[in-house]
């Protein structure tokens, strides 16, 4: 059993550090962003690209990563969201599909349909402690998420820019009276939510694999633990995440192999029916 | 008068000649191939577009076929049967006198009724037992099926590794379902029941659930009947989890994209395969592979090999009987065809190939190397 709330565990902070970006370009712009899975997966792609291609270290090539999924969130905000930031929400969660597609096809035309993977900061070494055994990667994706979770926490409760973006997602219209550069901040936004599925996407890479199809799959996962959690709560979003790996794992180990994913689906119809806002409902009600 | 017939008649003869040339220079086969170029999908099904490019591409050099040069019409069949059934619509639209179709079964089943009403030979390297269990007689599979396959490895892991106790996971497509009845029947027919058997999706990531699920019913071997990426994830899980017991995979777990993903953990895993054309000794097919890597810059698998000699013997009908698609159809039936991987030729329901070989990878220098272990051979007598 512990065995299996480890691995649950893992694949829940894989789910909540998909959701965290996502979770910060819904609170800024008030609408969901479905191109985040592919731009998790281009954060591991733009890797595995300064490894193959240009020889780089795992290091250099991180770094490369996150630059370039700067100009990615960029490109984000200008193209899918910055032209439509008047019109109804329904229209950015649309122009969010449409270059969700866009990198999919774009993915598969550069790299490829077979999957890749890049190689883990730690090596594929195993923790043993008693029966329970896993990668050491698990522990240092248990470690990255928390850091994670603990700054993004601290950088919305403490920091000047932090409060900036908290107000603009709050109210833009009372930001821009305050002072507030609202559209510099939106295109911040963008930027961290980038660089954040970059450090996601390296994070998956490694045990999951790089393929064009990946975003799409762990889009939905996040989604479920951002509703079970609590739209726009970053708590709930990581309590969402635990909640689901765990039970899936459980789930497949216990109950039902083959029926897992309906299980899942289940406990969003669940929760949506009984408890709406999630585990820890909604900071900004409004924008559902 | 006479220089005015003579003209005309020299002018008549000019265009005759102008016709009769252009008609042979521009007479070609039309063949249809269809399979996945985009999606997760593609990952078998570019490597088998480029095996007919190429069979194609040899015949034209040497002439073509009977004189007439071949024209392939390529059209992507995505991940879905809508887009299978537009790639169809397609290549009739070009009056191909027979189509390359592609691997996944979900897609030839829902090309089925409109290859019956048009009347045009459909050749696959699917191996999906009912493909051929439902009296279609347009449809030709050149590939070892489930029956063949599934039959080889779970009486490979009975006769020869002395499971008596397997596990099974099977992936929730039609090809695993499929797969997971033939394994069923076979352990049944030697009194063998499963002790534990799981399911997954094939996009799921990770098998922990199902693998201790597995650890609990303490199996004496694994048989998993899945697709390329998740049998990468179940392999690589089972050694992280510490379950060292033979495990005995399906065909995906020959691809060398596996073997990139799954590393060191190929160690002593069992495959079922129709041919391993990277690791094969026969001097043809080393030639041809290396072909292969040098015009499309990527390893074929055992289906690229097993489609270059599916377009082969299409192409041979043609030369034969001519671009009548019923006249191919008939020849395809009463034929035999040697190619690279085997001999080929169709029972009653259309199957044509009835080798396996069951490998054993070892770990070699950081490379996954084969060693044939196992040869089966159920071509009816």
């Amino acid at each position: 059993m512990i065995q299996e709330i480890v691995s649950g565990l893992s694949i829940g902070c894989i789910y909540a550090m998909t959701g965290f970006g996502f979770v910060l370009i819904y609170n800024a712009v008030g609408a969901v962003n479905f191109a985040y899975g592919e731009i998790v997966m281009f954060g591991g792609y733009f890797g595995y690209l300064a490894i193959q291609s240009f020889g780089w270290s795992l290091g250099l090539a991180f770094l490369f990563s996150i630059l370039a999924m700067a100009g990615l969130g960029i490109f984000n905000d200008y193209f899918a969201y910055f032209p439509m930031r008047h019109r109804p929400v329904v229209t950015v969660i649309i122009a969010s599909i449409g270059l969700s597609i866009l990198l999919r096809n774009s993915a598969l035309a550069i790299w490829g349909p077979d999957p890749v993977k890049i190689k883990s900061f730690v090596g594929d070494q195993l923790v043993h402690i008693g029966n329970v055994v896993f990668p050491l990667h698990q522990l240092l994706i248990f470690i990255v998420t928390a850091f994670i979770f603990v700054g993004q926490v601290f950088f919305f409760s403490r920091t000047s820019i932090g409060r900036k973006l908290e107000a603009t997602a709050q109210d833009q219209e009372m930001a821009k009276l305050m002072g507030i550069k609202v559209n510099r901040m939106i295109l911040l936004t963008f930027v961290l939510a980038a660089c954040l599925a970059s450090i996601a996407g390296f994070l998956l890479a490694p045990l999951w694999f790089l393929e064009p199809d990946v975003g799409l799959y762990i889009i939905v996962k996040a989604f479920i633990a951002i509703v079970i959690g609590g739209f726009g709560s970053v708590y709930g979003l990581m309590a969402g995440g635990l909640f689901l790996g765990v039970t899936e794992v459980l789930v497949a180990s216990h109950l039902t192999s083959e029926y897992k994913d309906v299980i899942s689906f289940l406990i969003l119809v669940t929760v949506l029916i009984v408890l709406p806002q999630g585990f820890f409902g909604e900071k900004v009600a409004e924008k559902v | 008068m006479k220089k005015i017939v003579g003209n005309f008649g020299l002018a008549l003869l000019s265009a005759c000649a102008i016709l009769f040339f252009s008609t042979a220079a521009f007479a070609r086969i039309d063949v249809g191939v269809i399979g996945s170029m985009t999606s997760g999908l593609a990952l078998l099904g570019q490597r088998q577009i480029n095996s007919a490019i190429l069979a194609a591409e040899e015949w034209n050099a040497k002439g073509g076929i009977n004189g007439e040069k071949t024209k392939l019409a390529i059209e992507d069949s995505g991940k879905s049967t809508t887009q299978a059934m537009t790639a169809l619509d397609r290549v009739l639209a070009e009056n191909v006198c027979a189509i390359l179709g592609p691997i996944y079964s979900f897609q030839l089943f829902a090309m089925f009724p409109e290859i019956n009403k048009e009347g045009v030979p459909l050749l696959s390297t699917s191996g999906t037992r009912k493909l051929t269990q439902m009296g279609n007689r347009w449809y030709f599979r050149l590939y070892p099926h489930d029956g063949i396959t599934k039959r080889a490895y779970t009486l490979f892991a009975v006769e020869e590794l002395g499971c008596t106790r397997p596990a099974l996971m099977c992936v929730t497509t039609e090809y695993g379902k499929s797969g997971y009845k033939i394994i069923m029947d076979v352990l049944k027919s030697k009194g063998i029941k499963p002790v534990a058997v799981t399911w997954h999706e094939k996009s799921d990531k990770d098998m922990t659930g199902q693998l201790e699920r597995i650890r609990r019913a303490h199996p004496s071997c694994i048989i998993s009947q899945a697709h390329p990426p998740d049998t990468a994830q179940i392999i690589r899980q089972q050694y992280e989890l510490g379950i060292n017991i033979p495990h005995i995979a399906s065909s995906a777990a020959s691809m060398p994209t596996v073997h990139k993903l799954v590393g060191k953990y190929m160690e002593g895993v069992y495959v079922e395969a129709a041919a391993i054309p990277n690791y094969d000794p026969d001097p043809k097919i080393q030639a041809w592979t290396k072909k292969y890597v040098k015009k499309f810059r990527t390893r074929p698998d055992s289906f690229a090999l097993l489609y270059y000699d599916t377009a082969n013997f299409l192409f041979n009908a043609i030369k034969a009987v001519g671009p009548d698609r019923k006249k191919i159809r008939d020849w395809l039936e009463k034929n035999s065809y040697k190619g690279l991987a085997g001999r080929y030729k169709f029972d009653k329901e259309h199957n044509g190939a009835f080798f396996a070989i069951i490998v054993q990878y070892h770990m070699k220098n950081g490379k996954a190397i084969p060693t044939v272990v196992k040869k089966y051979d159920f071509t009816p007598e």
